[in-house]
């Protein structure tokens, strides 16, 4: 059932995020933003991250985003002129369609792709079971349950899942200490960097 | 090594937050970036890096190579750095000659291009130690923020000079486009990670190396080849490089001078410690593999005697190799890669080159076929051809930072006559790119008003096209040298072939150079600027009997002219001592392979 949940969000937030891209009011587009973030916060909370989940809703909706939609409608842009500047590049739509397809069956052909991957399936399936094990009692059951079980991705969310913050701290401020310090001087450049560009000279 | 891009950093910020002069800003951000460059140096005194040790609980890497590549980095920005504000102290000087109207003006010009130096000079320092991290870096995510913190950097230096339009539009278009390739870079490490678990490169390398799951190796390679990918798309090499000529030619030559060298050198090196890891694992597993099934088909033949079954095992061990063996597939589908990429980089390099009349665009396709020499050494991963790697770099670095020097040196004098000439022209501010050389013709003739700096701007192109006895031939013969020996005669020839090419072009440049204006004179349009060039000789003239000296004439600072000198002859004198550079090089080869 988790699994049925992850899949949703993670449509939800494919859907939003294509509809971030086609929507004609450059409003909504960031409206469909947010749903993106929410939908992508939602699925990492449901995976067992949840700190990451709950500071994307508090980073990305609660200051990014708004200030976006802020921005965007102090801008007053005209429509007609994003239109304009839209339909120039909906010509190369058949090219992107078909770059994306080639990327795609690339990456399926490497990966491999099993049918219990896509949950609806797997839910279907063990729907399926659950009733052969109510009506005849036999052993196709267990093969379900061992699968779970040796599945990583459910023993990564409950090994994360406590002691999640202390975790994270830990590694952060000991092992990956440089790391730290590098992305503060990341966040350092990309501090001075606007005010170098926009800043102007005194003449 | 990452201590002093630390100390660096925050050298950086304390002069900033001061206001010294930018000029000497800029010298002394230099001076920082040559001593780190003689510290790093100083660290290959420590017995203990031979092979290369983990730093920063092994999230960074240093070995040889990686110090030697930060040698390299350090100096030659400081070289870089040198170039920068090279007007301001004539500058003052002119005025008193022109009238006072034009002294104001020159004031004006001479501030912004001040302030542009220290706001250049510091990001230059992020960027390098972006870049300087890159190459010892030995994690996954180490890996991406250094190389974002590089990038970013980057960036941010192409749209430095906001008021002209064309270099906003290249910072705008590099910013795209590199956000692009690093999502590629981001999603091959998410790859790799989703099937290993690990983010160390050395962690994975091991498990590279014992496991022999079809699954870990399908996701291995998609995951290096996509990061593979994605380091291509930021070097610019051929089948992704349609972003770098238009990039680079409306940025500033003076950013372009970065642009062109620094984040390729790191690059390039991180792609040799991978890659040259990748292949040194798959061909020891390969070995291995191929040990144990020559051992079962001597056993099974001992055992059946008949000749037939020993074909059928042989087939079946042949149908079963390329399967088994991970780490062989995966540098097998690099190796291709590499090789598909240099190939289209050689060719469009040249080819495409030869159709430009631009003066910068021609150079960013002769450096993407100088990369795909560099990738072609990169592919054939023998000890020899890491050497020629290792070489060509270095000769690459030389030659191309000469011959951006000379041509920013060429800018300053004739964009600053043109000024001054004109003194209308100060009217409109400075924009930074106005001083730059866009188009071949205007070099017409420099060798009469400039012979020395035509002579050494000769000489670089030479260099590039590969005559003999200049740094640049050694460089391709030892490349094409390698790649005969290993058995790549379709490459090396195409490599002979497009180098033949690639010299016409450059010796178009040089034909301009050398011909007299009277040829030019039919031209229409640019007889104003030739008359303008003569008018402002004349003008040179004077001042030169008034008693200026020859820097203020010339109005290339001192430095700059003493560098340009002693790299045009540090790429003549190659040929006669040749061994201390070669003898480090194959150290540093050796020293990747054996251990």
């Amino acid at each position: 059932m988790k699994n049925l949940f992850i899949d949703i969000l993670a449509f939800g937030a494919l859907l939003s995020s294509v509809l971030v891209i086609t929507s004609k009011n450059p409003v909504i587009a960031v409206i469909f933003l947010i749903s993106v973030f929410i939908n992508a916060a939602g699925y990492l909370i449901l995976l067992g991250i949840g700190f990451i989940g709950i500071s994307y809703i508090i980073l990305y909706v609660g200051a990014i985003a708004v200030l976006f939609l802020f921005v965007i409608m102090l801008l007053n842009i005209r429509l007609s002129d994003l239109l304009e500047a839209g339909s120039q590049y909906t010509k190369n739509i058949p090219l992107a369609i078909a770059i994306g397809l080639l990327f795609i069956y690339e990456i399926f052909t490497i990966i491999p792709f099993r049918i219990h991957d896509v949950s609806l399936i797997s839910s279907l399936l063990n729907l399926i079971t659950n009733l052969n094990e109510l009506f005849l009692t036999s052993d196709i059951s267990t093969l379900n349950v061992v699968y779970n079980t040796i599945n990583p991705i459910l023993a990564d969310s409950t090994f994360t899942n406590f002691t999640q913050i202390q975790a994270l701290g830990q590694s952060l401020y000991t092992f990956g200490a440089f790391w730290l310090i590098i992305t503060s001087v990341i966040l350092l450049l990309a501090m001075v960097a606007p005010i170098f560009i926009t800043h102007k000279s005194n003449k | 090594m990452s201590f002093l891009s630390l100390l660096i950093y925050v050298v950086a910020k304390a002069l900033h937050s001061k206001n010294i002069s930018p000029v000497s800003f800029a010298r002394i951000v230099s001076i920082v970036f040559i001593y780190a460059g003689v510290l790093s140096s100083n660290a290959f005194f420590v017995q203990t890096i031979g092979q290369g040790i983990g730093i920063y609980s092994g999230l960074f890497e240093v070995s040889s190579i990686s110090l030697f590549i930060d040698i390299l980095i350090f100096f030659i920005g400081g070289l870089i750095l040198v170039s920068w504000p090279s007007i301001s102290k004539t500058q003052l000087l002119y005025p008193v000659k022109n009238n006072l109207l034009s002294l104001q003006k020159n004031t004006d010009l001479h501030t912004v291009k001040l302030n542009n130096a220290g706001e250049y000079s510091l990001i230059v320092l992020f960027s390098t130690i972006g870049a300087s991290l890159l190459i010892s870096s030995g994690d996954l995510i180490s890996m991406y923020l250094s190389i974002e913190l590089q990038s970013f950097g980057v960036y941010i230096l192409s749209s430095i000079f906001r008021d002209s339009e064309s270099s906003t539009f290249a910072g705008l278009k590099y910013f795209l486009l590199g956000g692009l390739s690093s999502c590629i870079i981001l999603l091959g490490s998410v790859i790799l990670y989703s099937y290993t678990g690990l983010t160390n490169f050395e962690s994975i390398y091991s498990l590279v190396a014992i496991s022999d799951g079809e699954l870990v190796s399908h996701g291995l390679s998609l995951g290096f080849i996509l990061i593979i990918l994605g380091f291509l798309f930021k070097i610019g090499a051929a089948p992704l490089h349609n972003w770098s000529p238009d990039v680079y030619e409306d940025t500033p030559t003076i950013v372009t001078i970065w642009l062109t060298i620094m984040p390729k050198i790191s690059i390039i090196i991180f792609l040799l410690e991978l890659f040259s890891q990748i292949d040194i694992i798959g061909n020891n597993v390969s070995m291995v593999e191929q040990i144990v099934f020559l051992d079962t088909i001597k056993e099974t033949s001992s055992i059946f005697i008949s000749f037939s079954d020993l074909k059928e095992i042989v087939s079946l061990t042949n149908n079963l190799n390329p399967e088994k063996l991970i780490g062989e597939n995966t540098g097998y589908i690099v190796k291709n890669l590499l090789l598909i990429s240099s190939l289209l980089s050689l060719i469009i390099g040249t080819i495409v080159g030869l159709a430009q009349t631009k003066l910068k665009r021609l150079l960013t396709y002769s450096t993407i076929s100088h990369v795909g020499f560099i990738l072609l050494a990169l592919a054939i991963n023998s000890e020899q051809s890491i050497d020629s790697l290792i070489f060509y770099i270095v000769q690459y670095t030389i030659t191309n930072l000469n011959t951006f020097l000379i041509i920013l040196g060429f800018g300053y004098i004739l964009k600053n006559i043109i000024l001054i000439k004109n003194s209308e022209f100060l009217a409109l501010g400075e924009t930074g790119t106005e001083r730059d050389i866009k188009e071949i013709k205007e070099l017409t003739g420099q060798f009469f008003s400039n012979p020395l700096l035509s002579i050494s701007l000769t000489i670089c192109l030479f260099s590039m096209a590969g005559i003999p006895p200049l740094m640049g031939f050694f460089g391709k013969q030892f490349v094409l040298y390698s790649a005969i020996q290993s058995g790549y005669y379709f490459m090396s020839i195409v490599g002979i072939i497009v180098s033949v090419i690639s010299a016409s072009y450059y010796l178009k440049i040089i034909k301009v150079l050398h011909s007299s204006k009277v040829e030019e004179e039919t031209n229409s349009k640019k007889s104003g600027i030739c008359d303008s060039f003569n008018h402002s000789i004349a003008s040179l003239e004077q001042l030169a009997t008034e008693g200026q000296s020859q820097s203020a004439a010339t109005k290339i600072t001192n430095f700059h002219s003493f560098l340009i000198s002693g790299l045009t002859l540090s790429i003549l004198i190659f040929i006669l001592k040749p061994s201390i550079l070669l003898n480090s090089t194959q150290l540093l080869s050796l020293s990747l392979f054996c251990y």
